[in-house]
This record gives structure tokens, sequence and C-alpha cells, in this order.
């Protein structure tokens, strides 16, 4: 059973970990729609620090709901992860990827249907084609080459890869893919919602 | 800094008093991978194989058809097929339409004098349509066997015909005829050497999470020595 498990967690851990970190973008675009925005910005909080306060939350919410996965996944099914360094290090690459990820739905969207629409079909392509959904292996060859580009598919690979006691050197494409996507849509994107709260906030 | 960290703390604290919807989630990959894996295959040993229930009409009753039988209760076949042997095509068909076979497998008559002669067998072959996977394990156990069975005739012929003539004769056979049959078994193995001894094909059995597709196909392992 673990076995198995090993092929086809990392990639559900991924994309299920998004669905939990969505809750704090949500909460921009909803308490801009609500108007509570624009009081909190009122307050001695700039747009900047909300906005990085929400990307936090996201990555402490992402590493906990994975952190969470694979323990109940040793202590349930007894899938060795391997050296808890890397494991942490790939675990925060991956969350990191997240924020971007889910930044970047988020901040593209003008309104929260708008996301509530945009992110699922995002977030199930990038699943599909990164083998969240299915063994990438079994993929055929022409979408295998859009997966090998997607976070789904490099999150999966670095966790296998620590299961399997690989040298941090076959798994730094990946955690650098991961990384590089968590730096660029992070910044990307709080770029785009400071500038959309840059006027107070109002819907 | 200080503000986004209170401001993050604040927003966690209140996540963590209402934890649920979150958990839930979070515990999802974990509930459906789990699922999955116990479908497909995550008991990881043979002992769950199924076990394939085939019957046989077996017209040609000889040298061939003699060693099918005992190959089916030997090793690791005697576990997962068991052969019900029926004298006509009506008591096979009722037993896959009660679906207590897999599949009806008919030898014809005369199979092993015709492949010894290089003649053309047909071996029919009725599927049991109400069931999905193993009717299609025995079309492609019938397509190995009559590739095994023609490349057996093939290249062991002369052997088999003197080993069925000694099995079909009355008299006990002469120490001469048995080693002409020996001697030419040992010429023909001989030259099968080097595809045989070792196999060319070897299977090996691997973790699921070491399986690579391509490394396991890889070139070296395909070519001949």
């Amino acid at each position: 059973m673990s076995d198995v498990l090993l092929i086809l967690l990392p990639g559900a851990l991924y994309f299920w970990t998004l669905f939990v970190g969505q809750g704090p973008f949500q909460e921009v675009l909803q308490e801009q729609e609500s108007r509570i925005l624009p009081r909190i910005l009122a307050s001695p909080v700039t747009a900047g620090q909300y906005v990085m306060a929400k990307m936090l939350r996201c990555f402490v919410l992402c590493c906990l709901a994975s952190i969470l996965v694979l323990v109940l996944s040793a202590v349930l099914f007894g899938i060795k992860w391997g050296n808890p360094l890397k494991v942490a290090l790939v675990v925060a690459a991956a969350a990191g990827s997240m924020v971007g990820l889910l930044g970047l739905i988020f901040a593209a969207a003008r309104t929260r249907e708008q996301a509530n629409v945009l992110s699922p079909i995002v977030l199930m392509v990038l699943a599909m084609l990164g083998g969240s959904m299915f063994p990438y292996e079994n993929l055929p060859r022409f979408l295998q080459m859009f997966g090998q580009v997607t976070p789904n598919h490099w999150a999966a690979l670095a966790l296998r890869g620590v299961a399997q006691s690989k040298p941090l050197g076959e798994l730094a494409g990946p955690i650098l893919g991961l990384a590089a996507l968590g730096v660029l849509g992070s910044l990307l994107a709080f770029w785009l919602f400071h500038r959309r709260l840059a006027g107070g906030g109002r819907p | 800094m200080k503000t986004i960290l209170r401001l993050a703390l604040n927003d966690l604290k209140r996540d963590w008093k209402h934890p649920w919807s979150m958990l839930l989630l979070a515990s999802l990959p974990l509930v459906l991978s789990t699922l999955i894996a116990s479908v497909f295959g995550g008991h990881g040993s043979s002992a769950t194989m199924p076990t394939v229930h085939v019957a046989v009409w077996d017209q040609d009753k000889d040298l061939l058809t003699g060693v099918l039988k005992s190959l089916a209760t030997q090793g690791e076949a005697s576990r997962h097929l068991r052969l019900h042997f029926v004298d006509n095509e009506q008591e096979g068909l009722r037993l896959v339409e009660q679906s207590k076979v897999s599949a009806l497998v008919v030898l014809p008559k005369k199979m092993t004098e015709g492949l010894l002669n290089g003649q053309t067998n047909c071996v029919e072959l009725f599927e049991n349509p109400a069931e999905q996977v193993l009717p299609k394990v025995v079309r492609q156990g019938v397509a190995l066997l009559a590739l095994g069975l023609s490349g057996a005739a093939e290249t062991l012929g002369e052997p088999l015909r003197g080993m069925r003539g000694m099995i079909r004769s009355n008299d006990f056979p002469t120490e001469l005829a048995v080693r002409d049959v020996a001697a030419s078994s040992v010429t023909t193995l001989r030259g099968l050497r080097t595809y045989l001894f070792p196999p060319l094909v070897q299977f090996e059995t691997v973790p699921a999470a070491d399986f690579h597709l391509f490394s396991t196909n890889a070139p070296s392992a395909l070519s001949p020595p």
C-alpha cells in the first residue's frame, strides 16, 4: 500500500493543499467587496502590509496542511518520507509556490466570482497535467510536455525524490522551479494587489 | 514587519478556532489516495490475485495437450489457474453462461499432430461477456500459448515427434531410440543456448515507487548479447 501511496500522494497533496491556501486570498476579495478593507486600511496598516500578512498566512496554512498529511501518512501507512530537513525544504518550496500561484490567480481576478471560477479551472488543469489526478507517466507524450512545467509535477518529483533518498543535487531542478514560482509569482501578485488596493481598498 | 506578523497571527488564531473546513480539505489527499491505492493494487501481494477459471474442451488428447494439462497444475499456475475439462462444446458454454468460468478454450482434433507436421491449427476461444478483465487475461494467455506451442513445434519438432512416437507405441522404447531423442533435444537446445541460458528476457519485481517506465526498458536489456 505504501508503495502505491508514495506514487499517488505527493501530487494529490499539492493539489488539495492549494484549496487550503485559497482562504486568505478569498478574504482579500471578500473584504474588499463587503467594504471592510477600506476600514482596515484606514487604520495604521498599509496595503502592502495587509497583502503580505495574507501571503504569510497562506504560506503557513499550506505548510501546516502539507506537514499534517505527511505525518498522518507516515503514522497510518508507514510511508518513509526520508530526511526531515530535506522534506522541510521541499514543503517550504511547495508552499511558497502555492502562495505565488494562488496570489497570481486571485490578483488577476477582478471580483470574487471571477476568482471562484478561475481558480478551480487553473488548479484542475495543472493537476491533470502535473500528475495529481493520474500518474504522470501514464499521460500521453504530448501532455507530458506540458505537465513537466507544472508545479504539481515538480512538487511530486521533489517529495518522491526525498522519499527515495535521492541526493539534493538531483532534486535541485524541481525545488528551484517551485522556489522560482514562489518568488516571482508572489512578487507579481503583491504588485497587482498593491496596485488594486492603492486607492484605499474600495471596490 | 511586526504589523505583518500581528495581522497574520490574528488571522491564524481565527483559523485555529474554526479548523474543520481546513482539516477536511487537508485530509482529502490522504483519503482519496488511500481509496485509489486500495482499488488499484494497493494490497501488494499475489495472494489476492484472483483465480482464473477456464473450461477446456480437449479434442486432441495427445502429447502437447497432456503437457498443457500438467503445466496448469504446477507452481504459480496451480494457484491462479483452474482448468475445468469438458466433454463437449455445449457443456463448456453452459459453464460460461453460468459464469462459473471466464472462458471456454477448444483445442482442435489432431492439434499435436498438425503442429508437429507444420500445419496451421485453430484454437477457439469463447469469452464470458459478463466479465470484464479475466476473459482478456485468458485471451492473452491463449495467444501466448499459441505462440509458445508454435515456437516449440518449430524448434523442438524432431525430438517431440520421437517422444510422441515412443509414448504412443505399445512397445517399451529401445535404448537407442531414447538416446536419439535425448541427443536430438540436447543438440537443439544447444543452438538456443544464447537465448535461453540465461533467458534473453527476464522478469524482475521492483517496488512501485522505484519503477521508472523507460529505465526498465533500457536498450541494453532488449538488445541481444
